[in-house]
């Protein structure tokens, strides 16, 4: 059985799309579109059903390549049923959606999520009703507890042996209009007065899909243009624009919705989100709304650096223990001792330290900031920041690609997907690594802590302002960018602010645990493993006296000392381009001149070794801004090229940031000397 | 008078939706149509929050400037 599971975005779709197919899921793409698609397949008392989950989308005529997808599917895809997810706090708008499904098909099952948020508003659904109104089960489901499930499945197959029947909605004059086509459109599996709207309205997108699923292309064909031309003429004489024939059949099935809402929603309570105004209130004043949003980093910064610390030393000893392990077994089986050393000192000391290193910061940040997101905090980001941005010529979208950033650059790129217009989404991308991701944090962390202050309180502090100063330059590039390159009109948006619901904490740090740390191991073994060997080679591989590595780093050692660092850190950024975890293991063994990472297990021997080599504190502040501020990994940047399909945004994606951070360590190095 | 005239709790009817073709549909698909109930809830410098639909969508100022409404 083939499902579909669409719906308004933040009614918790996914939820319910996770309580049908567990951890059961994979992602791909939808063929022809960029788009991903999740799709879960479980067998429950002997069925197999594969559920898709459908990009959200708030109308089947929405014009965005997401939306789209999701208009196709329901059109014109083969399946069994629908799933329809509602918000029982948002049920008017979704019903919009829900009608517009049920005009295609009646083997629906409507889905209302939520309940329990609107029985604390004390708002009232007649379930049953609804039921009988649209001709179609409704569920009410809870999002924290499986019951739902079940029923939904019954009905699921209950619906799939439904006679083809679908929902009515009055259309006013536009319906004798659209009969005075139907000679000319074929028979499909779609009412001919749908088909008919859509040439009215000249819907080109949807032609082009029916085209291409009934092998019919009527935009081209002449009869239908001429006959659509006719009609569309006597409604302008008659003073309808094609606009107004939009607006109209928006407003008929607004007008359909709003009919069955008066007749099973009942509120109770006149001001029922009257708290979440006043958390909004507090969230968004120029005032408090500014000093919350820096103090929220603030914190999530200090509880990464104290959470992951212990753990990180645990991890730490436990792999150097394996070690030996690892060494006296490839030793046994008589592996030549060239070999040996490569897979012990060179891939796997990096996997270890790139393992212990990443993996806590990451288990304490993305449950930290998924249970953000779920709270619902996130779009008032965006509504406090549109502002600046907008003086940015850019949008406060923005704001969320770069919160996205902090986790990983790479999602954050594709995080630009929610900016509609194309020059702010470049914007968006080309200045995401500014904002430091998950992998810079350890070395962040622990030059502030070697170099300028052990305390973890001041020590976060001084990383918020770090962080800080990226944002602002991602400002100031976005300005400059949309000054040059990019230059256009500002553009407009909408930005949905979702009621605060209450986070299934549990359940967050679970998924992100899980999804983490198999995030983090299969990046480190497709990513720092290959890197190590490589780097190990160059350690260890010599022309003459000196090893490659250190030929490249004496190389480099005078443009290094321009912009206060040094050869070795310099090529520890640059082969470090695979993965930002990697470069200080590269800083180590670019220092230790030894080919391979002794066990550097504490900040102060770390601390030494770096001393011994030249480093001072300017060093580490040059470090530091050249970290927030150089080109993205290589994972960002063909991410970037396939998010824009193009060669020269990848390339200056890479230049930008790295010139920038050029620019800014020599400035910062020349100022330092000077005082 | 103008959607934007609206103070904030202040309710008014939607009387004709005039915007940007690039905004004007997506308006329409998110409630704003004639006859729909709407409540600004929400202001700052750029943009501003609307109830409506039992939903809260929020705009920049210049993109509803030319929504007309009824008290």
């Amino acid at each position: 059985m083939r499902i579909g599971l669409v719906g308004n975005p933040n009614v918790g779709k996914s939820t319910i799309f996770n309580a049908l197919t567990g951890m059961h899921q994979h992602t791909g793409n939808w063929p022809g579109k960029t788009t991903q698609k999740f799709s879960g397949v479980k067998i429950y008392n002997g069925i197999r059903y594969e559920f898709e989950d459908l990009p959200g989308t708030y109308s089947l005529n929405s014009h965005s390549k997401e939306e789209e997808v999701t208009r196709d599917f329901v059109y014109f895809d083969d399946y069994d049923a629908l799933i329809v997810v509602c918000d029982a706090t948002a049920l008017e708008r979704n019903l919009n959606l829900v009608m517009q499904v049920l005009e295609i098909t009646n083997k629906v099952v409507v889905v209302i999520n939520l309940v329990d948020e609107a029985k604390k508003k004390k708002i009232d659904i007649d379930f049953d009703k609804l039921s009988m109104l649209l001709g179609v089960p409704v569920i009410p489901t809870v999002a924290r507890s499986k019951k739902g499930v079940d029923e939904i499945l019954l009905k699921l197959n209950e619906v799939i042996y439904f006679k083809k029947n679908t929902f009515k909605i009055n259309y006013d004059f536009l319906e004798s209009e659209t009969q005075k086509i139907y000679d000319l459109i074929p028979n499909t599996s779609i009412d001919k007065d749908i088909v008919a709207l859509h040439l009215l309205t000249y819907d080109i997108p949807f032609l082009n899909s029916f085209d291409f699923k009934f092998k019919t292309n009527l935009a081209r064909n002449t009869n239908v243009r001429d006959r659509v031309y006719k009609i569309n003429e006597d409604l302008y004489n008659n003073g309808f624009s094609k606009e107004d024939i939009e607006t109209i059949v928006m407003e008929c099935i607004s007008l359909e919705c709003e009919k069955i809402s008066s007749e099973v929603i009942t509120y109770n309570k006149k001001n029922y989100d009257k708290n979440d105004r006043i958390i909004d209130k507090y969230l968004t004043n120029k005032f408090t709304g500014s000093i919350i949003m820096i103090l929220l980093l603030f914190l999530i910064l200090w509880l990464t650096i104290v959470g992951a610390n212990y753990p990180s030393q645990i991890l730490y000893n436990l792999f150097f223990k394996f070690e030996k392990i690892l060494f006296n077994f490839l030793t046994a089986v008589h592996l030549p001792s060239v070999i040996i050393n490569a897979l012990v000192y060179g891939v796997y000391r990096v996997l270890a330290w790139v393992v212990a290193v990443m993996l806590p910061p990451m288990m304490i940040f993305f449950p930290l900031f998924t249970l953000l997101e779920d709270l619902g905090y996130l779009p008032r980001i965006a509504f406090n920041m549109d502002n600046i941005f907008k003086k940015c010529n850019s949008c406060g979208k923005q704001a969320l690609t770069m919160v996205e950033g902090f986790g990983c650059n790479a999602v954050g790129v594709t995080g630009a997907r929610i900016i509609d217009s194309p020059r702010e989404r470049l914007i968006a991308i080309l200045t995401n690594s500014f904002v430091p991701c998950n992998g810079r944090f350890p070395l962040l962390i622990s030059l502030i802590s070697m170099f300028l202050i052990t305390d973890t309180l001041f020590g976060s502090f001084i990383l918020t302002l770090f962080i800080v100063f990226g944002i602002l330059i991602t400002f100031v590039v976005s300005k400059f960018l949309s000054k040059t390159i990019l230059k256009g009109e500002a553009s407009s948006f909408t930005l949905e602010l979702p009621p605060y619901r209450r986070p299934q904490i549990i359940k967050v740090i679970i998924r992100s645990i899980f999804d983490r740390s198999l995030f983090v191991l299969k990046r480190a073994v497709a990513v720092s493993a290959p890197s190590g060997l490589i780097i190990w080679m160059f350690a260890n591989i010599h022309i003459g006296e000196l090893s490659i590595l250190k030929i490249c780093t004496n190389f480099l050692e005078p443009f290094g000392h321009l912009l206060g660092m040094d050869g070795v850190i310099l090529i520890a950024f640059l082969l470090g381009f695979p993965a930002n975890e990697i470069v200080v293991p590269i800083m180590i063994m670019g220092y230790m001149s030894l080919g391979y990472i002794t066990d550097i297990s504490n900040l102060v021997e770390l601390k030494t070794l770096f001393i011994n080599n030249g480093w001072s504190i300017m060093t580490a502040v040059c470090v530091m801004l050249f970290s927030i501020l150089h080109f993205p990994c290589m994972t960002t940047i063909l991410t970037i090229k396939k998010e824009t399909g193009s060669n020269k945004w990848a390339f200056l994606s890479f230049l930008i940031p790295f010139v920038i951070g050029i620019i800014i360590c020599f400035v910062v190095n020349v100022a330092g000397h000077l005082f | 008078m103008k959607l934007n005239d609206l103070k904030i709790g202040e309710e008014g009817v939607i009387k004709k939706v005039i915007a940007k073709e690039n905004i004007r549909r997506r308006l329409m698909e998110l409630g704003f149509l004639k006859g729909i109930s709407i409540k600004p809830v929400l202001k700052n410098k750029s943009m501003t929050a609307y109830k409506l639909k039992g939903t809260v969508i929020s705009i920049r100022k210049e993109d509803t400037a030319d929504i007309e409404v009824t008290l």
